[in-house]
C-alpha cells in the first residue's frame, strides 16, 4: 500500500531525525519568528534535525552550518516545504 | 604627538571567543563597573599597542540588535552613545567566528549600518580551515567596505593586523553601508519619524536607527522605550505603518533576516569555498556520545554529580581551614584586647564579618572555575539541551539547572553561576528560588532538631523516620521552589518573552586564561561589593546583640548566683552572657515579637535566637546555646544543647520545645532567607536592591506561612 501522502504544509517540529527540509515561511509570535530568523531560519534554508533530548524535546537542528537546540512549540513556528531524506 | 582618546566597543555573537580577543587585545587587564539599570557588567580596558590612548568596552555577547530587555538593549545603546555616563563609541570591533561565517556576518552588517566605523575580526580561522572553510578576507573586506583581519586570539595571533586596522578606521572611518530596504519601508519609516519629531521634544526623540528598530521589532524594547515617552499618538502611528507595511506582502518579524541573509549568502557565494561540503565534523561526532538518549544522559549525571561533590565536600576542608582561622583570630584578639566593648567589636563584629565573607570563596572559586570551563568548552548548553524538558514544568529552562543543583551546597555560588541563564526574566526567578533549595547551612539546624524531637523508629520496618523527615524537609523545598517559579514567571519582566534558541557551539578546549580570568573577576567582585554589605550587616547585628549592656545586669546575675553557692566561672561567664543577650537590644525586639512568633509555637526565646541567625541560619544553634546558658560554642552534635532543648519549660512549667514546635522551628529554617549573605550576592547579580528585597520579603512571608500551619495542624489536628 502506497505511504499517506505528505499535507503540503509541515513543520521543523514533523520532521524525523536525519530528515532534511527547506523552510517555507515562519508562523507564530512575531517576537518568536523573528529570532527564527536572526538565527538563520530564512525561506529557502536548509534544515535538518540532527537529534531529540533525552525526553524528545527539545531537538537539535543543522542550519546555515551550525547546530542548534529549540523547543517543540518553537519548530511548530517552521514551516517547510516537502522534506527530502 | 599625543593624539585624543578613542573609545572602541568589542560586539560578537555569544561563542565566538570574544573574550579572548578582548584579553588579546588588552593583556586581560581590565576594569568592572555595573551600567546603571541592568544586570550587565561593563567591562572596559586599554588597547595595548596603540598609537593613542584607546579604550576598549567588551559588550555582552549578543545574535542582534534587535533587543527584548533592557540587558540586550545595552549593545545598541553603547554603539549610538545613548548610555548615560558613556562616552560615544569612535569604532567598533565586531568578533565573528570563522567557522560559522553566515550567521555571524548577521550581526556584523547591523552594526555596519548604525554608522560606526567598524572592523571585523574573524576569529578562530584554524577551526574553519580544519572544518575545510577557507575565506578569502581579503574579498571580503573589499566586498563589505570595512577591514577585516583573520585572528586566532588564543594564540594572540593577528594581534597587530587588529590594532592596526582599528586605527585605520578610526584615522579614515569607511563609508556608511545598508541593505537595500523596501520603498514601501522606507516611505513608512519617513512618515513615523515625522510623527515622532511633531510629539516629542527633540532630546527625546530616538535616533533613525532606533526609528527603524521600533517599526520592525514588533513588542520589541525600542517600542516600549518609546510608548514611555509618548504611548498614545507614537503608538497609534506605530501601528499604521506596520500595518501598511504587512498589506503590501512584507512580513515583518522576518523582513530583515531575509534581506540580511540574501545580501550574505551572495557574500559568501563569493567570498568562501567549502572543500568536502556536508562532512560531519569532529564536534558531530562528540555530540553523538555526549548528547546520546542514554550515554549522554549518564555522562551528565556524572558530571553534574562531580559538580555538586565538589562544591558540597571539596570546598569543606577549606571553608573549614577558614572558620577555624578567623575563629581562632577573634579568640587571639579577645584575650590581647582584653575584653569589653572594643575586643567584641573587633572579634566578634568585624574578624567575624570578615571571616563571614571569605569562608566563601573556597566553593565560589571551584564552582565558577568549573562551570567556567564547561561553558567554555561547550558542555553547558548540551546540558541545558538534556534538562530543558524537566524544567519546563516550573516555566524554567535548562540553564537553571546547575545553579538550582549548587544551591544545595550553598545558594551563593548557586547565585552567582546564574549568570550563564542568558534570558533575563529566567534568570532573575532562578536567583530568587535558589535560596529555596536546603543548603548546607540548613543541616545543622535539621541534624540537632531531628535528633532530639522525631524518635528514631522505623516505618513501614525499613524506613527510618528520621531520614524521612529530614528528606521530606529537602522535597519541601523543590516543591515550594518550584510552585514560586511558576508564579514569578508570571509575574516578572513581563514582555520580554521571546524564542528559547540555544546554540550548540563546536566544541573546543577550554582556554586557562580565559577561565583564570573569569574566577579572579567573580571573587573579586563578590568580596568587594558583596563583602562589605556582608560586613555593614555583621556590624549591625554585632550592635545589636551587644548594646546597650549595662553592667547591672551582670551585677544582678553574679549576686544572684553567689545567693545559690556557684562559684565556677564557667557557668558563671556563660550565664552573664545568656543575660546580656536576653537583655538586649535583639532580645529586647524578641521579646516585642513574641505576640507574633506565639502562633508557631515559639516562645520569645526562640524568637530572638531566629532574629539573630539573620547573619547565617546556623547562628540560630549558638544563639539557643547563649540564651540557655550553655555558652556559644554548640554544634549540631551537642548532646547537652539536645537534651536542655527536651527539657526546656516555659515560666509556667509546660514543655517549651514539643514535636509540633520543632517540626515549625524546621519547616520555618526550610524557607527562610536567614542569610544575609545571599541577600548580598542577589544584589550584586542584580544590580538592584528590588529582588533582594523581595526574596528576603516572600521567603519570610512563605516560611512565617508554612511554620503556622505545620503548628497549629499537628498541634490541634493531630494532636501530637
Amino acid at each position: 500500500m502506497d505511504e499517506v501522502i505528505t499535507p503540503l504544509v509541515r513543520s521543523l517540529a514533523d520532521l524525523k531525525v536525519a530528515q532534511k527540509g527547506r523552510v517555507r515561511e515562519l508562523t507564530g509570535a512575531p517576537a518568536v519568528q523573528q529570532r527564527l530568523a536572526e538565527m538563520g531560519f530564512t525561506s529557502g534554508s536548509e534544515v535538518r534535525i540532527v537529534r531529540l533530548a533525552p525526553l524528545g524535546d527539545p531537538v537539535q537542528v543543522a542550519v546555515r552550518n551550525y547546530q542548534l537546540s529549540l523547543r517543540r512549540s518553537e519548530a511548530r513556528c517552521v514551516l517547510i516545504d516537502d522534506p527530502a531524506s | 604627538m599625543q593624539r585624543a582618546r578613542a573609545v572602541v566597543a568589542l560586539v560578537g555573537n555569544p561563542n565566538t571567543g570574544k573574550t579572548s580577543v578582548f584579553n588579546m587585545l588588552t593583556g586581560s587587564r581590565h576594569r568592572v563597573a555595573n551600567y546603571p539599570g541592568i544586570t550587565v557588567e561593563k567591562v572596559t580596558g586599554s588597547v595595548i599597542g596603540a598609537s593613542r590612548p584607546t579604550e576598549l568596552i567588551d559588550l555582552p555577547g549578543t545574535y542582534s540588535l534587535a533587543a527584548r530587555s533592557p540587558d540586550e538593549m545595552i549593545v545598541a545603546d553603547v554603539l549610538l552613545g545613548r548610555c548615560n555616563g558613556q562616552q560615544p563609541v569612535s569604532a567598533v570591533v565586531v568578533v565573528a567566528d570563522a567557522s560559522n561565517i553566515d550567521r555571524n556576518l548577521f550581526l556584523a552588517t547591523q552594526v555596519m549600518e548604525t554608522g560606526v566605523p567598524t572592523v571585523i575580526a574573524l576569529n578562530m580561522m584554524d577551526i574553519a580551515e580544519r572544518n575545510g572553510i577557507r575565506i578569502d578576507v581579503d574579498r571580503l573586506a573589499a566586498r563589505l567596505g570595512v577591514p577585516v583581519v583573520g585572528v586566532r586570539a588564543r594564540r594572540g595571533q593577528g594581534r597587530g593586523e587588529l590594532v592596526q586596522a582599528i586605527e585605520r578606521v578610526l584615522d579614515e572611518p569607511p563609508a556608511p553601508t545598508s541593505i537595500d530596504w523596501p520603498a514601501i519601508l522606507e516611505q513608512e519609516l519617513a512618515a513615523f519619524a515625522r510623527t515622532v519629531t511633531g510629539h516629542l521634544p527633540a532630546e527625546q526623540a530616538p535616533p533613525p536607527y532606533e526609528l527603524r528598530r521600533c517599526l520592525l521589532d514588533v513588542g520589541g524594547y525600542c517600542e516600549r522605550r518609546l510608548s514611555a515617552h509618548c504611548d498614545g499618538p507614537c503608538s497609534a502611528a506605530l501601528q499604521d505603518h506596520r500595518s501598511r507595511i504587512e498589506a503590501a506582502g512584507l512580513s515583518l518579524p522576518s523582513l530583515e533576516a531575509e534581506l540580511r541573509y540574501k545580501r550574505i549568502q551572495t557574500l559568501i557565494d563569493e567570498c568562501v569555498h567549502w572543500d568536502q561540503p556536508g562532512r560531519r565534523r569532529l564536534s558531530e561526532r562528540i555530540d553523538n556520545v555526549l548528547t546520546h538518549r542514554v550515554l549522554g544522559s549518564a555522562i551528565f549525571v556524572i558530571v553534574m554529580g562531580a559538580i555538586f561533590v565538589s562544591v558540597f565536600s571539596w570546598a569543606a576542608p577549606l571553608m573549614d581551614a577558614v572558620d577555624g582561622a578567623f575563629g581562632h583570630l577573634a579568640g587571639a584578639l579577645h584575650t590581647w584586647l582584653g575584653g569589653g566593648m572594643l575586643a567584641s567589636f573587633v572579634a566578634d563584629g568585624l574578624v567575624a564579618g570578615v571571616g563571614g565573607v571569605l569562608v566563601f570563596l573556597p566553593q565560589i572559586l571551584i564552582l565558577i572555575a568549573l562551570i567556567t570551563i564547561l561553558e567554555d568548552c561547550g558542555y553547558l548548553a548540551r546540558a541545558a539541551f538534556l534538562m530543558d524538558r524537566i524544567f519546563r514544568m516550573c516555566g524554567l529552562g535548562g540553564k537553571s539547572f546547575v545553579p538550582l543543583l549548587s544551591s544545595f551546597a550553598c545558594a551563593i555560588p548557586g547565585v552567582m553561576s546564574a549568570r550563564t541563564i542568558e534570558s533575563r526574566r529566567d534568570r532573575i526567578v532562578t536567583i530568587l528560588i535558589a535560596p529555596l533549595m536546603s543548603c548546607s547551612a540548613r543541616i545543622p539546624i535539621y541534624t540537632i532538631l531531628v535528633a532530639a524531637f522525631i524518635p528514631p523508629r522505623m516505618v513501614a520496618g525499613f524506613l527510618p523516620l528520621q531520614g524521612l523527615v529530614f528528606a521530606s524537609l529537602y522535597f519541601f523545598g523543590i516543591l515550594t521552589a518550584a510552585g514560586i517559579a511558576l508564579v514569578f514567571k508570571k509575574l516578572i519582566c513581563r514582555g520580554e518573552e521571546s524564542a528559547f534558541l540555544l546554540e550548540l557551539p563546536s566544541y573546543k578546549l577550554p582556554s586557562a586564561r580565559t577561565v583564570a580570568v573569569r574566577v579572579y573577576d567573580r571573587a573579586r567582585g563578590f568580596v568587594l561589593t558583596a563583602g562589605t554589605i556582608i560586613l555593614a550587616m555583621s556590624v549591625i547585628i554585632w550592635a545589636a546583640v551587644y548594646f546597650p549592656r549595662s553592667p547591672v545586669v551582670e551585677q544582678q546575675v553574679r549576686s544572684r548566683l553567689a545567693q545559690q553557692g556557684v562559684t565556677d566561672e564557667d557557668t558563671i561567664e556563660k550565664t552573664v552572657a545568656g543575660a546580656y543577650l536576653r537583655a538586649s537590644y535583639l532580645g529586647q525586639l524578641g521579646r516585642a515579637i513574641e505576640p507574633a512568633v506565639k502562633p508557631l509555637g515559639w516562645d520569645w526565646k526562640i524568637g530572638t535566637a531566629a532574629l539573630a541567625s539573620f547573619p547565617a541560619r546556623e547562628v540560630v544553634i549558638s544563639t539557643l546555646g547563649i540564651i540557655y546558658n550553655l555558652g556559644a560554642d554548640q554544634d549540631a552534635e551537642s548532646e547537652i544543647l539536645r537534651d536542655k532543648l527536651r527539657t526546656a519549660t516555659h515560666p509556667d512549667g509546660s514543655k517549651a520545645f514539643t514535636l509540633p514546635v520543632a517540626l515549625s522551628i524546621m519547616v520555618f529554617f526550610a524557607l527562610c532567607c536567614q542569610c544575609q549573605a545571599t541577600l548580598a550576592v542577589i544584589k550584586r547579580e542584580t544590580n538592584s536592591w528590588r529582588w533582594p528585597l523581595l526574596t528576603f520579603g516572600y521567603m519570610t512571608a512563605l516560611a512565617y506561612l508554612a511554620a503556622l500551619l505545620v503548628y497549629q495542624f499537628s498541634a490541634h489536628v493531630a494532636g501530637a
